[in-house]
């Protein structure tokens, strides 16, 4: 028992690795909001008349609405007049190579362990890298072009695919859609946009790494993923963030949409700044990420692996509005110290045949407080809807919490909905059954978190497993020899 | 559907309450604060987390006022006779529109056990019930039960003494006035005391409503077995409340049973906080029409060492509507805690919803909790294997709904209670056994 304490005592005193500063020259707007700085951001950003509008049209929403506060998280009230909604890294001339990349960022790159060039040569990922909120460099652009693939940052899409961006923005998250959602409209600085052409299959996976980087500026990405009839993409989000006293807030929007016999895969390893061990510092990350199946037989799978931010407030969610469409949802979410973790899942089955599949793994050690809240909903029309929801909390520690709020609506009688959800420790009947075999109790703390989380690893792109299994075994720190 | 409702007509009704009999200096604070905080949260509307799928407003415009319930003694021979024949050694109960019916309550005088009427507590000053009273309802908040507590006219207080037992049948009945009934009852199991109510609703004529509200206090080693029958027939409203209290090793068991009603709501919050204590819920609602039911419970595990399980299954037909909240809390320090929770729901028809919401909020790691919940429809393979065996369509479909729910009755020890559950089902599903 002594032992098992140890590791949970190493575990939970453990530091994050990945904090430090990169020194880059930024560019700032006044801190605060208005519709004058929404007028700035749009003019910085060279865009046309009506993104302009759609921002200020958002703005005044936002100014009607008021901060939820449902969500089983306790923070302190956000001043939005004291946050800088616009820093770009002052990089003017358009780059071509990676040697014209400032060398401070490239070696904030090495540090995470993704060397670009070795990313580029290796593993053929794309890279739309967005330091602070603006694209500094896209590269693999032009085998992406052959196939009529557009992979840019999301200010380029609105200067040279109006009509697109026009098309679906705010199709499947209106900018009505919550608090932040609305926040995230008015002033969203840059993100990454992508759009698969009919019967194209996206040869390789498409991946952002997200840094938050000066201090007190939040970060507003906005995504847009547009899958065609019969196409498909694989997208990696990924992001780490250095160690800061402040909390940074951040409200990203991401949206997806599949058209008929379209798939889309859409994986994230968050690793931001949790805070220290005494809850001080940390990012708050309040993110509406929604897909829309919005043709026949199309599919949305949504991975998430959560090991940071101080609070998480988020819900990737699937409208399966297409006959046969397919959502699903896999999330392992690891909280400590302090952090707090409300996430989970809508599932919304409004077409004929659709299926839903819901695996969540929370996991609490220290003094911090994991939530999964979801939403299964079957309309009326939805006949023969299918969902299976499992949830399962693994607490680690007395101090630490771990609820568990599904919703489940069924609305149709040919539906078949099953939820189930489970709350346990490490039981001493596994661990004594390890060490009685030779194993010792930190590698079989270890190995029992990982097969905890094997259903969702698996379903992670091989290129993403591997940080993401690097991220667990940091978060897990002290058990895994 | 946000309808606010006026709550100023409740004040009025407050004045009207008040003026009738002298109530001690204790209970009319405790029933003005209960004013105050119901005024403060007003009639709750679906913005509520907990009213969500629930519209009250649309069941209180039907007309339901509060006010004061005058004694009606020319009714009482009619009401005589419908109801259900006496049984031999068991104390019959029968609250008429919220007030204790004196001539149609028959209770047999023992020294195990005292059955006064609320109301006599409190012109009396009986010290057990006026202490409970209002003690296990006021923080938890909830709107209707804060109006039942200032409001409330009468009801009954059921005391079982140490080593005592009681057997009781609970007959709420309903006269069919405008008036909504609020009857008030106190329930005390004391050390190694064991009680069992059978309770039914029964409405003589048009429509009713009753917000009824029970706060029950369980000594160590106490027993509770309560079968809440509730089939008064689609013209009634009943929003029931249960407050528990559970003291080392008690045990509580309560299962319902909603077969008729167009609004069936039952809320218990049951605080155990004694060691190796245990709650046991259970509920079976079979639905059709316009019918809703609701099943709201909280436990909260307050120490370590304590179990409680719950088991809700529901049969939607019509354009019924089931909703389940259940919620599991389990404190800090609660450890050892084992709790289930479990909802399981047939629909037949295109019309009917299920809205459940299985809740775990857990503060201790050395726990075991676990949640589960359903929605399906009856099989095809289910009904064929019975009906290749040369059962007829219908009653395989009822043979079927039995055993879905069978295992709930199963739950219930005594033997009395549980023939008398299987009976009702069984006439609900037009099966003979």
């Amino acid at each position: 028992m002594s032992d098992q304490n140890q590791i949970l005592e190493d575990l939970s005193t453990s530091d994050y690795k990945y904090g430090f500063v990169t020194n880059i020259e930024q560019e700032f707007a006044p801190k605060g909001l208005s519709e004058d700085i929404v007028r700035f951001i749009s003019t910085k950003k060279e865009e046309p008349e009506w993104m302009l509008e759609w921002r200020l049209k958002a703005f005044r929403e936002w100014q009607k609405m008021e901060e939820p506060e449902w969500a089983n998280v306790h923070f302190p009230k956000i001043d939005f007049q004291d946050i800088i909604y616009y820093a770009a890294p002052k990089v003017k001339k358009e780059l071509n190579s990676l040697d014209e990349v400032d060398p401070e960022l490239l070696k904030t790159f090495e540090k995470l362990g993704i060397s670009l060039e070795e990313q580029k040569r290796l593993s053929g990922v794309a890279m739309d890298i967005v330091v602070d909120s603006v694209s500094v460099k896209t590269t693999f652009q032009k085998t992406l072009k052959e196939k009529g693939i557009i992979f840019c940052s999301m200010s380029d899409a609105i200067k040279n695919h109006p009509d697109l961006v026009k098309k679906y923005i705010g199709t499947v998250v209106p900018i009505k859609d919550n608090f932040f959602a609305a926040l995230n409209s008015a002033v969203f600085s840059d993100g990454s946009f992508c759009y698969i052409p009919k019967g194209i299959k996206c040869p390789m996976e498409l991946s952002t790494y997200f840094r938050i980087n000066a201090a007190g500026s939040g970060q507003f990405e906005r995504t847009l993923l547009v899958v065609d009839e019969g196409g498909y993409a694989s997208y990696l989000e990924g992001c780490t963030a250095p160690q800061r006293d402040e909390n940074q807030l951040h409200a990203a929007v991401v949206e997806l949409v599949a058209m008929d016999d379209a798939e889309i895969k859409y994986s994230t390893v968050q690793n931001w700044y949790p805070g220290d061990k005494d809850g001080k510092g940390g990012v708050y990350n309040f993110v509406t990420k929604r897909g829309m199946c919005k043709g026949k037989n199309s599919k949305i799978s949504w991975t998430q692996v959560e090991t940071g931010s101080a609070i998480t407030w988020k819900y990737p969610s699937c409208i399966l509005a297409g006959d046969n469409s397919i959502g699903e949802f896999y999330s392992v979410a690891v909280t400590n110290h302090f952090q707090q973790a409300d996430t989970g899942t809508k599932m919304i089955h409004i077409g004929k045949n659709t299926k839903s599949r819901i695996v969540s793994k929370g996991i609490s050690i220290g003094k911090s407080q994991n939530t999964y809240r979801g939403l299964v909903k079957v309309h009326k029309k939805a006949e023969n809807a299918r969902n299976f929801s499992q949830c399962d909390s693994l607490l680690m520690g007395n101090r630490c919490g771990a609820h568990t709020f599904p919703y489940i609506e069924v609305d149709n009688r040919s539906a078949k909905v099953e939820h189930e959800a489970t709350t346990s420790k490490i039981s001493e009947d596994i661990l004594f059954y390890c060490q009685q075999r030779g194993i010792d109790s930190e590698q079989a703390v270890a190995m029992i978190v990982n097969g905890f989380c094997k259903e969702v690893m698996d379903n992670l792109p091989m290129e993403f497993a591997v940080e993401a299994r690097k991220l667990l075994n940091i978060s897990l720190e002290g058990s895994v020899g | 559907m946000t309808t606010i409702i006026d709550t100023s007509i409740y004040s009025e009704a407050f004045d009207n309450v008040l003026n009738q009999k002298a109530l001690s200096e204790g209970i009319l604070q405790k029933k003005q604060k209960a004013l105050q905080q119901f005024e403060q949260l007003g009639i709750p509307n679906m913005k509520n987390e907990e009213w969500k799928n629930t519209y009250l407003a649309k069941y209180l415009k039907k007309g339901f006022q509060p006010g004061l319930v005058k004694k009606d003694l020319s009714k009482t021979e009619t009401i005589a006779e419908i109801l259900p024949s006496l049984t031999e050694n068991i104390n019959r109960i029968v609250i008429i529109d919220g007030l204790f019916s004196q001539e149609l309550s028959q209770i047999h005088p023992s020294i195990q056990y005292n059955i006064f009427s609320t109301s006599h507590c409190w012109s009396e000053d009986i010290q057990n019930a006026n202490q409970i009273f209002s003690s296990l309802t006021d923080e938890k908040k909830q709107s209707l039960t804060s109006l039942n507590t200032a409001l409330s006219q009468d009801g009954v207080f059921i005391e079982v003494v140490e080593g005592g037992s009681a057997h009781v049948e609970l007959l709420i009945v309903q006269t069919g006035s405008d008036i909504i009934s609020m009857p008030r009852n106190i329930i005390q199991v004391g050390k190694n005391a064991y009680l069992n109510i059978a309770e039914q609703h029964i409405l003589i004529e048009g429509h009713s409503m009753t917000n009824m509200v029970a706060e029950i206090v369980m000594e160590e080693n106490a027993k509770i077995e309560w079968v809440k029958i509730q089939d008064a027939g689609d013209q009634y409203h009943l929003i029931d409340s249960s407050y528990v209290s559970q003291k080392e090793n008690s045990r509580y068991h309560c299962t319902t049973l909603s077969l008729t009603g167009d609004l069936l709501r039952n809320q218990q919050y049951i605080q155990i906080a004694g060691e190796q204590a245990h709650a046991d819920l259970g509920g079976i609602y079979i639905l059709e029409n316009q019918q809703q039911a609701d099943n709201i419970i909280v436990i909260e595990h307050q120490v370590p060492n304590t179990t409680s399980n719950q088991l809700y299954k529901g049969i939607l037909d019509g354009s019924s509507t089931g909703v389940f909240n259940g919620k599991i809390i389990v404190v800090e320090d609660a450890q050892k805690t084992d709790a289930y929770q479990s909802n399981k729901n047939i629909l037949l028809s295109d019309d009917a919803a299920v809205f459940t919401r299985p809740q775990l909020e857990i503060y201790a790691d050395d726990v075991k909790c676990s949640h589960g919940a359903t929605s399906s429809q009856i099989e095809d393979y289910e009904s064929f294997y019975l009906r290749s065996r040369g059962i007829g369509k219908e009653l395989s479909k009822a043979l079927l709904m039995f055993a879905f729910v069978a295992d709930v009755v199963e739950e219930i020890e005594n033997t009395t209670l549980k023939e008398w559950v299987k009976s009702r089902i069984s006439t609900k599903l037009k099966i003979d056994l």
